[in-house]
């Protein structure tokens, strides 16, 4: 009797406490990473020392890949940001040829380019289930990521992921030492229609600087579509056509 | 006229009969003297160079117009710190007042960013001239004068020689080392309102800034490069070229009362404000400290060298001096007489001091020796000026010290009775 309390024990512990990589492949969803492709429009309004500024995309994902294009402000109609499975690429009419640019490099305000379309946590980082705690009222995993290579956006994120819904509700993003730098939140008012099923979609992801919260970028997404997409799309060699 | 005269020639015959002694008191003036007047022109050359370096090669300027507040503020929020278009007419409509003090006026942009050559990208710190500015500063002479050695580094097309060519860039050569020599580069960074931004250059030449600080992020290119990159029409400062550096603090300060006035925000700086060229201001003051320190050190020598050869002079010559007081010369007198004496000796042993310092500058920088100062990117060679400035400023010190010196030892060494200097058992 003792041997299968024993055997089953660790497959209880398990069903109580998701497996991290799961819960993480699961909030990727709602925040595009969807495997079959999905597209939206972006609008980015950074404030910085009472400043304010304002950019739009498109942004397309499909799986890995996302190929962001901005279209507003006027000036910088045309440039494109691609993520082709990790590596990162800009472009614009007047440059040669695309540049590998860094996901950590800041894109406007608080967001880094990585904050734009990177929505791969699951594939990125390694996680681990640190406990959960209650925010705004709800039980939320919380969920250590450690990236696993240098080109990812952050080194550390640690991460809050609701359990009643399983949507990525909260970040804070780490320096290599473990201290915030800066601090995310996450809104679902969106929907997808993606494989017959109606899923709940990120509509906002607030970042701010941990230090100085009044400087911060505000991302709305607005309009997602599941969309059937081409792979030659997200080609490198395509980005400047 | 009679009196001094006498006093005086008195004085050279006393020198002459107290040979050995003389040479000796000469020669602690003469070696003080010389060993400052090479640190002195040591000191000069150090300052001319940093001068030079941050003014012109660095395109600072002598006096920096900023937006109020800029200097501390600009590159966390260009956008608001930087001189419109309207604020560089305002800028350059006071300037008018100033026109036969200003030799040139240039605007500069400044921006940070990366550079990148296949997927490595590197930080560079840059700031960006016109093509007159360019061509002003190369030619200037005061930079073919004291930095030709950072002339010598550079290679390639100057700045001012590229119109034809898209997006130039000048970079150290660590720099270019780094991003391995190659020529067609991506120039990243972000625009005044925090947007990404990123251009196609062409590397054209390597330069050194002269600072170990900055070689190896250091960027220069033309005005429209970085107006396009950061995606604004305003500058970061104007540069203001005087005809005479001396001139600086003194402009500066006319500036913003004028600013003031016309209540403009806008606020001029010296070169020499530590907000503008710490590495000028803070080496200088070290050096200022240092060449402080050493005078009071050779001064020391100097008064306590002439203090014990007059007393000497005194314990020797104290049946004569009794006998001088006897016929009726006053303390005050015999006094002037002995400094009479120190000012002759401290006078020949200086014109003999300045033939020699030049002597050895002349031999030191004919020798070519090489040298790394803390802080400077490279070798420079070890030059020493001692302009004729360097020592009648040491000079006029030194012998009135001297003189001083000899005139109050003797008063407090002679004040005894006039029996007791005739009967020193010790002359």
């Amino acid at each position: 009797m003792i041997k299968y309390i024993l055997i089953l024990m660790p497959l209880i512990a398990l069903a109580k406490n998701p497996a991290a990589e799961d819960l993480l492949k699961r909030s990727d969803r709602a925040r595009g990473g969807v495997a079959q492709g999905v597209t939206w429009n972006a609008t980015l309004t950074s404030v910085e020392e009472g400043e304010t500024s304002e950019r739009k995309f498109t942004v397309k994902t499909k799986g890995d890949n996302a190929l962001v294009e901005l279209t507003a402000p006027a000036r910088n109609k045309g440039e494109k940001f691609l993520f082709n499975d990790t590596v990162m690429w800009f472009h614009k009419p007047s440059l040669r040829k695309p540049v590998s640019v860094s996901a950590r490099q800041r894109n406007s305000g608080q967001a880094a380019n990585g904050d734009i379309a990177s929505i791969q946590y699951a594939r990125d980082y390694s996680a681990k289930i640190l406990g959960k705690e209650k925010i705004n009222g709800d039980e939320a995993w919380i969920l250590e990521l450690k990236a696993k290579n240098k080109s990812v956006t952050y080194d550390q994120i640690k991460y809050w992921i609701s359990v009643k819904n399983g949507l990525g509700v909260k970040a804070e993003f780490l320096t290599l030492q473990g201290a915030p730098f800066k601090r995310a939140q996450f809104v679902y008012n969106n929907q997808i229609q993606s494989a017959g099923k109606t899923e709940p979609f990120i509509s906002e992801m607030i970042i701010q600087d941990a230090t100085f919260p009044d400087n911060k970028s505000i991302l709305k997404y607005e309009a997602p579509t599941a969309a059937t997409l081409s792979d030659s799309m997200f080609n490198v060699n395509n980005i400047s056509r | 006229m009679n009196s001094w005269k006498h006093i005086f020639q008195t004085a050279g015959r006393n020198l002459l009969r107290n040979k050995r002694r003389s040479l000796i008191t000469g020669l602690a003036i003469l070696s003080g003297f010389v060993g400052l007047t090479l640190l002195a022109g040591y000191v000069a050359r150090v300052e001319r160079y940093l001068m030079v370096n941050s003014v012109y090669i660095n395109h600072t300027g002598h006096v920096v117009i900023y937006k109020s507040d800029a200097i501390d503020k600009y590159f966390s929020r260009p956008q608001k710190y930087l001189l419109s278009p309207k604020n560089i007419g305002e800028a350059q409509e006071v300037l008018k007042l100033f026109r036969d003090d200003v030799e040139f006026v240039a605007p500069y942009l400044m921006a940070n960013g990366l550079l990148q050559f296949d997927t490595e990208a590197f930080p560079f710190q840059g700031k960006a001239v016109t093509i007159e500015a360019d061509k002003f500063t190369r030619q200037h002479p005061m930079v073919k004068t004291w930095t030709s050695e950072l002339r010598s580094n550079e290679t390639g097309t100057p700045l001012f020689q590229t119109a034809d060519i898209s997006n130039p860039l000048k970079i150290t050569r660590k720099l270019f080392d780094k991003l391995k020599n190659s020529r067609e580069i991506n120039l990243q960074g972000l625009t005044v309102d925090h947007g990404f931004n990123a251009l196609d250059a062409t590397v054209v030449a390597t330069y050194s800034t002269g600072l170990d600080l900055t070689e190896d992020t250091g960027l220069m290119t033309t005005l429209p490069v970085f107006q396009e990159l950061m995606g604004t029409d305003g500058v970061t400062n104007l540069g203001v070229y005087l005809k005479s550096d001396l001139q600086a603090r003194f402009l500066a300060s006319k500036l913003n009362t004028e600013f003031k006035l016309r209540n403009l925000p806008l606020m001029a700086y010296p070169f020499f404000d530590e907000r503008i060229s710490l590495f000028y201001t803070g080496t200088m003051n070290f050096l200022y400290a240092m060449a402080a320190f050493f005078f009071s050190l050779v001064s020391m020598v100097v008064i306590l060298s002439i203090a014990n050869a007059i007393s000497m002079n005194i314990i020797e010559r104290s049946k004569e001096l009794g006998t001088m007081r006897a016929i009726g010369f006053t303390p005050a007198k015999i006094s002037l007489l002995i400094a009479a004496e120190s000012f002759i000796l401290s006078v020949v042993s200086i014109f003999i001091g300045v033939l020699l310092a030049q002597l050895v500058s002349w031999g030191v920088n004919l020798s070519n020796i090489r040298f790394f100062p803390p802080g400077i990117a490279g070798d420079m060679q070890f030059v020493l000026t001692p302009w004729p400035s360097i020592c009648l400023l040491l000079a006029l010190p030194l012998i009135a010290l001297a003189t001083v010196t000899a005139y109050i030892v003797t008063r407090n060494k002679i004040q005894g009775e006039v029996i007791g200097l005739l009967a020193d058992p010790t002359t």
